[in-house]
């Protein structure tokens, strides 16, 4: 599709451009679990990068220097690509910002802080819990990161920039929803990689830009015949999809395997709801970003996110769900004990568990597993 | 008539008169855990090689943790509601809980296991193994205190809880553990959610939202153990639950000025014996630990004053993180090995680093976090560092066993950085010990041996030049 | 003085006899099965070769080492191994201030003072990639007469395959893959080489490399492996002669220090 080209040819010349754009805006980093609003660095004319990429092993062993092995080979990767500078988003952010999520995010924050001080940073907790203290915290957070960007760009966040912003993202939330609906049916040209591809690309692209691209993606995609094999429908879902650890969608794909819905905690922007644009607009966002999104595995209890990947099953009506975490990630691997039966009972369908820690020796036996998975349940 | 639990029982400091009162109990107790004859021959010479039983405080300590144990598997029987909390235990709660109603009984039941199904009875690994088979697999640095304590639940040892107290400020695995016991058994559970997001260097300021936080995370918790046992927390609870565990902290305050002697009085394996039972226990482990404590203070002034040590005078002094919980080989190695062991860092922790508060709180639960936040431990990663570095001059230490639990995230954060940071701070040797404190089969003495020892002959020669 | 250190090693027994501080003995041999027995067969051997016909209970001093050196009966006293490299590669290269000692199941990096006394170290944690076994569950699949012969193919290669995997037993399918795809074996073996060493040096971070670093262990009569740690550490290691026995000659020289006391 054109829309994928364009995009592309953006991207890569985008290290180039921000390097230009460094003269007169700020660059914030930002890493990854969709907790830090975008908006507020748009308001304040900074440009948000996300930090997305892992998948290769390789960097594990620079992060060896600075962590033990038993964290989650994502957060060993950002620890890697921080220290090492391999990832080139690491050296062009004027200012890292890391919202505190569980402890594998915590390892994260406590190696920028002690092993690089020379890159400023600033550093916001997320609870764990959803009540009204919590909602209340993470308001708070999103208030000092506010008055942060403010001093570091030296742009006062008006709330009429913010309501642009917000309106920006919302929009841009507004097409990956409809882009995700359209494959609701199981039939259509729209593939899961070119789908999680959007959204890498997203954590990285000139946000107006991205915008066209996926309204132009999304009538191509109108256009464009489905692809023919539907194939067996899949749920697949996990903690992290880092940019380039597409090896498993491969072979699912490669298999006959059609995912026509995803949920991942890192690495897909939270698409389905709105912020609103009324009242308050710190507290919607706060609403947003901590309340209305589904909750991560490492929430107590992670009943809500649970629940919602049986609505998302019985809804897609789907054929099975795969569930890819990453090593290490202790919330993901106790949940993925008890939820087969929760599922089980609740649809029927049968859940397939994955562990990878960006080996690539891990694709023989995968393929084996997910074939036999996939030939069990065919259609 | 004498029976064959009787040795055992009176070496580890129980009064004939008590063995004889409590001979129904404990019958019932050790055929729910499956210890007969055989086990309590081996626990006998266990205990005999590996405690050190020529003090009577050490044998009551142990005692204490048995009749906890007691307590622990019949709470069921004895018509008790049952609270389970999570370990590192934000205590002040369950404390409160126990003080409230005589009803209720709080346990920390993997410390209460560990310590006594492994430092006494050398028999954890069933336990160990039925967790791995239930939900926290070998081979993912699963922890292995939740190990033992879904292990123990699955196999009928210790009573399915009322209510959890879910530790969720400071690891992500136990809340998650909890909820296994939710998905197994339905039990209800309230988290006490907290936030570690201190940014590096920002020690020893701190947020008051985290406290504010915390506190009523902790209050919420509170109200939902009342609805849930159908109890009211009484108005004096929070000072009543202080009184055991002031006077518990007070034997602790005097021991570390003990422990400054040289040579050391006391082996770091009966230190964690102790330590260990102020954060686990809410009921009479920790009243007859007050009574074990009394007397092995005297001791220890005896041995102090006669010079006594449990190694050579003038030996090297070095802090580790933590006793191990289960397996008294893991630690008494360190003493094999010729150094000296006058602190942890839980011991640390009542005489080392005090954050200032940032207000004055009413609320139980925000009492509680504030004690836990300017205490240190709640403050975050720099804080924890900061005890040892405080430590090296507090107890003229010539070097650190830097110790990470490897599957425990919260303190494998520092796994790398605490060696080059204590390194960089106070000029001493750092050995960097992966080690699972819970359990010994990964990480045995054994497989320690070769780096403490040469971490040992290192530090002597540097003594001796 | 006479006197032996003996080093029972994972795979390999070794014994020095160091005779007024000059080795006039050495042998190696392999474990097999009985550490007791492999212990009073290298020692038999290591006189034989210092031509003495005496038994190990007329020297003045014998110290044990390797992770079997409890079990030495009759020695007199045992150190670790961490601490004999370090004195034996001090003895033979007295500038020596880092050294890296790769053996059957374990390797090390070791910081020494100017003396030879050890002042930092960090040692693998169960983990085989980057010892000698590693070595030699890879020269078995690639068919290498031995894991020393690996190191000259190693050398031949100007594109060393990526092995990425983080344990023996899973590198060593990946191994098989790679070898199924038809990557060349010199390739396969620089690669080989490359992950050991890059998990080396992994470990040792934290430490300085100083010069002389020094490079022992059996795994160090493999000449591509001391390419490749050249490679990582960016500085050139020193391979003493014989530097299997390493280990054996600081535990002599230790018992040097012990005899007549």
């Amino acid at each position: 599709m054109k829309a994928l080209e364009k995009l592309d040819s953006h991207l890569q010349s985008r290290l180039t451009d921000l390097n230009k754009l460094k003269e007169k805006q700020k660059i914030i980093g930002y890493t990854a679990g969709g907790y830090f609003p975008e908006e507020l660095a748009l308001a304040c004319n900074a440009i948000p990068v996300c930090f997305i990429q892992a998948g290769n092993n390789n960097i594990l062993r620079d992060a060896g220097a600075y962590v033990c092995r038993w964290f989650d080979p994502f957060w060993r990767s950002q620890i890697g690509y921080l220290t090492s500078g391999r990832d080139p988003y690491y050296n062009i952010a004027d200012l890292i910002v890391v919202p505190i999520t569980d402890n594998h995010v915590r390892v994260f924050s406590n190696t920028l802080g002690y092993y690089t001080p020379e890159k400023e940073s600033f550093v916001f907790g997320v609870p764990h819990v959803k009540d009204k203290l919590a909602l209340e915290y993470y308001h708070k957070g999103i208030i000092r990161l506010r008055k942060k960007l403010e001093e570091f760009t030296g742009s006062e966040i008006t709330d009429d920039k913010l309501r642009q912003s917000i309106a920006l993202c919302n929009r841009e939330r507004e097409l990956f929803r409809k882009i995700s609906l359209m494959r609701k049916s199981g039939s259509s040209s729209i593939s899961s990689k070119d789908f999680i591809k959007l959204n890498h690309a997203s954590f990285l692209a000139d946000k107006e830009f991205m915008i066209e691209i996926l309204e132009m993606y999304m009538q191509e995609a109108g256009e464009t015949a489905p692809r023919t094999e539907s194939g067996t429908a899949l749920l697949f879902t996990g903690s992290t999809i880092a940019r380039d650890d597409y090896k498993v969608m491969d072979i699912i794909e490669e298999s006959g395997g059609n995912i026509i819905i995803e949920e991942f905690a890192e690495g897909i922007r939270p698409y389905w709801n709105s912020v609103n644009t009324e009242g308050s607009l710190m507290k919607n966002l706060a609403e947003s970003y901590f309340m209305d999104r589904v909750c991560a595995g490492w929430f107590r209890p992670g009943t809500e996110r649970l629940n919602f990947l049986i609505r998302l099953a019985k809804d897609y009506n789907t054929d099975g769900l795969i569930w890819y975490h990453l090593m290490f990630r202790e919330s993901y691997k106790v949940e993925s004990h008890f939820f087969p039966d929760m599922l089980k009972k609740e649809t029927g369908i049968p859940m397939f568990v994955l562990e990878s820690e960006y080996d690539d020796m891990e694709k023989g036996p995968m393929r084996t597993r997910i074939e036999t998975f996939l030939e069990t349940i065919k259609r | 008539m004498k029976q064959y639990y009787d040795d055992l029982f009176s070496l580890c400091g129980f009064e004939d008169e008590e063995i004889n009162n409590e001979r129904f109990r404990i019958k019932a107790t050790l055929e729910k855990l499956e210890l007969g004859p055989e086990d309590m021959e081996r626990a006998d010479s266990w205990v005999r090689q590996y405690h050190d039983v020529s003090l009577m405080g050490v044998r009551k300590l142990l005692g204490a943790w048995l009749k906890e144990l007691i307590d622990l598997v019949l709470a069921k029987e004895d018509g008790k509601k049952i609270v389970y909390y999570g370990f590192p235990a934000i205590l002040g709660p369950g404390l409160m809980l126990s003080a409230s109603s005589d009803k209720v009984f709080v346990s920390a039941p993997d410390m209460v296991l560990d310590h006594t199904m492994g430092q006494i009875f050398n028999k954890l690994t069933p336990i160990l193994e039925a967790g791995e088979a239930n939900g926290l697999p070998p081979g993912h640095a699963m922890c292995s205190l939740w190990q033992a304590k879904i292990g123990g639940v699955v196999k009928g040892m210790i009573p399915v809880p009322d209510f959890a107290l879910a530790s969720s400020y400071y690891c992500d695995m136990g809340s998650k553990a909890d909820d296994l016991v939710t998905a197994f058994y339905g039990t209800p559970m309230a988290y006490i959610d907290g936030i570690m997001d201190s940014h590096w260097g920002d020690f020893p300021d701190f947020l008051p939202e985290r406290v504010e936080y915390l506190g009523g995370q902790i209050n919420q918790a509170l109200k939902k153990a009342e609805d849930v046992l159908g109890i009211k927390i009484a108005p004096d609870a929070w000072e009543k639950s202080q009184e055991n565990s002031k006077q518990f902290r007070g034997y602790l305050v005097r021991l570390v000025e003990l422990m400054k002697a040289d040579p050391v009085p006391l082996s770091v394996v009966e230190l964690e014996l102790l330590e260990a039972l102020s954060g686990s226990s809410a009921g009479r482990g920790i009243r007859e630990g007050i009574k074990a404590m009394e007397i092995l203070v005297k001791e220890l002034e005896e041995r102090v004053k006669a010079g006594i040590g449990v190694t050579e005078k003038g030996a090297p002094r070095v802090m580790v993180r933590l006793g191990h919980t289960s397996d008294p080989r893991v630690t008494r190695l360190l003493e094999d090995c010729g150094l000296a062991v006058p602190l942890t860092f839980i011991l640390g922790s009542f005489g080392g680093v005090r954050v200032e508060p940032k207000g004055t709180y009413n609320t139980p639960g925000e009492i509680i976090a504030n004690y836990e936040m300017t205490g240190g431990y709640y403050h975050g990663t720099e804080a924890q560092i900061q005890f040892y570095e405080k430590a090296a001059g507090i107890m003229r230490l010539d070097g650190f066993v830097a110790q990470y639990l490897y599957n425990c995230r919260p303190v494998a954060t520092i796994s790398h950085a605490q060696k080059k940071y204590l390194e960089e701070k106070t000029g001493l040797p750092v050995l960097s010990l992966e080690i699972d404190n819970f359990d010994s089969r990964t990480h045995s003495a054994d497989s320690l041996r070769t780096k403490v020892e040469t971490f040992a002959e290192m530090l002597k020669a540097k003594k001796h030049k | 003085m006479l006197v032996a250190g003996i080093d029972i090693g994972a795979a390999t027994a070794k014994a020095v006899i160091l005779k007024d501080s000059r080795i006039i003995g050495h042998a190696v041999r392999p474990v097999g099965y009985d550490v007791k027995i492999a212990a009073n067969e290298v020692s038999r051997e290591a006189l034989q070769d210092a031509n003495l016909s005496i038994s190990m209970d007329d020297l003045d001093f014998i110290v044990s080492t390797g992770y079997a050196r409890e079990s030495i009966g009759f020695a007199q006293k045992t150190a670790t191994e961490i601490i004999c490299h370090a004195k034996g590669a001090h003895f033979m290269i007295p500038t020596t201030r880092f050294i890296i000692d790769m053996g059957g199941q374990d390797s090390k990096a070791i910081e020494v003072d100017s003396e030879g006394n050890v002042i930092n170290f960090t040692m693998n944690d169960k983990c085989a990639a980057g010892t000698g076994r590693f070595m030699e569950v890879m020269a078995h699949i690639l068919q290498v007469e031995s894991m020393t012969d690996m190191g000259p193919i190693a050398l031949e290669s100007n594109d060393p395959c990526r092995i990425s995997s983080t344990c023996t037993v899973f590198a060593e399918t990946e191994v098989v893959v790679l070898r199924a795809e038809g990557k060349e074996r010199k390739d396969l073996i620089a690669g080989v080489h490359k992950a050991a060493a890059s998990r080396v040096f992994a470990m040792a971070s934290g430490l300085k490399c100083e010069p002389d670093a020094v490079f022992t262990g059996g795994v160090a009569k493999n000449t591509g492996m001391k390419k490749f740690l050249e490679n990582e550490f960016k500085t050139e290691f020193l391979v003493p002669d014989e530097p299997q026995i390493i280990g054996a000659l600081g535990a002599a020289l230790i018992a040097q220090t012990h005899a007549g006391k």
